[in-house]
């Protein structure tokens, strides 16, 4: 169950969010395979780009804020047993509009990198 | 130990509200990362982030129609700031001028020396000033921190 929700944006479309900052569109991606706390976000993210992309604390909660209060992700009220894990530690969850938000940017970039390999330079290049 | 005291020091630079909520969970990123007292690499990319995230974080604070600010200890804290640091550049051109003119250049590291020493001074007061409205703690009662991991807080 989600502690908390979005509220004062939830009229706003998808595509008002976008385009997204690389930090949220990371973010968004590694909370897209499910629920995860900062730290399993930071680790998710540096796998994923091969550790060239590694979020700095400021960098990530500031962004995890941001999509707190637009409603891209929601905080959950579950915690783990504190045995178990630190209680300190929360965890996120991709809303139903970040879902959607991630879909979008995901097309938007799609056709941006198909009409840059449309280009004469780069299809130069693939001929070499 | 010493290196997450700094850290959960620095934290305290980020609005209370932001602090608050993400602090606890900032604090055990670092313990994560950095069980150690961190390295030197490390603690200048902490300092470039904070550099970037805490200024935004304010900006983000103030901007907020809800936010938690009171403007009166902050309006000290600069006020103070304003009329110490004209007194200080004036006493500054005096030292200047003896240190130049009058041939006493162990004038000027008097001179230098209480300078310092009176900002420092000012910087304390313009802290605590500033401390009053609620914008920065000067205890660590509202951040987590290793001591007691089990404190929730809400925001």
């Amino acid at each position: 169950m989600a502690k908390r929700a979005a509220s004062k944006t939830e009229q706003k479309t998808p595509e008002q969010f976008l385009p997204l900052t690389p930090a949220v569109f990371h973010i968004l991606i590694a909370l897209g395979d499910g629920d995860s706390h900062g730290y399993a976000i930071m680790q998710d993210v540096l796998a994923r780009t091969g550790g060239s992309v590694r979020l700095s604390a400021g960098t990530l909660y500031g962004a995890v804020s941001r999509l707190l209060e637009d409603g891209l992700i929601e905080e959950l009220e579950e915690r783990p047993d504190p045995e178990m894990d630190d209680t300190r530690r929360r965890y996120y969850r991709l809303s139903n509009l970040g879902s959607r938000v991630l879909h979008e940017e995901s097309n938007r970039l799609t056709e941006l990198v198909r009409s840059a390999r449309a280009t004469r330079a780069i299809r130069k290049l693939r001929t070499v | 130990m010493k290196g997450q005291h700094l850290y959960s020091t620095l934290l305290r630079l980020y609005p209370k509200p932001f602090r608050t909520h993400f602090g606890p969970e900032m604090l055990k990123l670092y313990q994560d990362c950095h069980p150690g007292t961190g390295s030197a690499s490390f603690w200048i990319e902490t300092v470039k982030d904070l550099a970037t995230s805490i200024p935004r974080e304010w900006h983000r604070e103030f901007c907020r129609e809800d936010n938690s600010i009171d403007y009166t200890g902050l309006a000290d804290a600069a006020m103070c700031s304003i009329v110490v640091g004209t007194l200080l550049l004036g006493w500054g051109l005096v030292g200047a001028f003896f240190a130049l003119h009058f041939g006493a250049p162990e004038a000027g590291f008097v001179f230098a020396f209480v300078t310092l020493a009176t900002a420092v001074l000012v910087g304390i007061i313009a802290k605590y000033a500033a401390a009053r409205s609620g914008v920065m703690d000067t205890t660590c009662s509202q951040l987590i921190s290793y001591k007691n991991p089990t404190v929730r807080f809400s925001r």
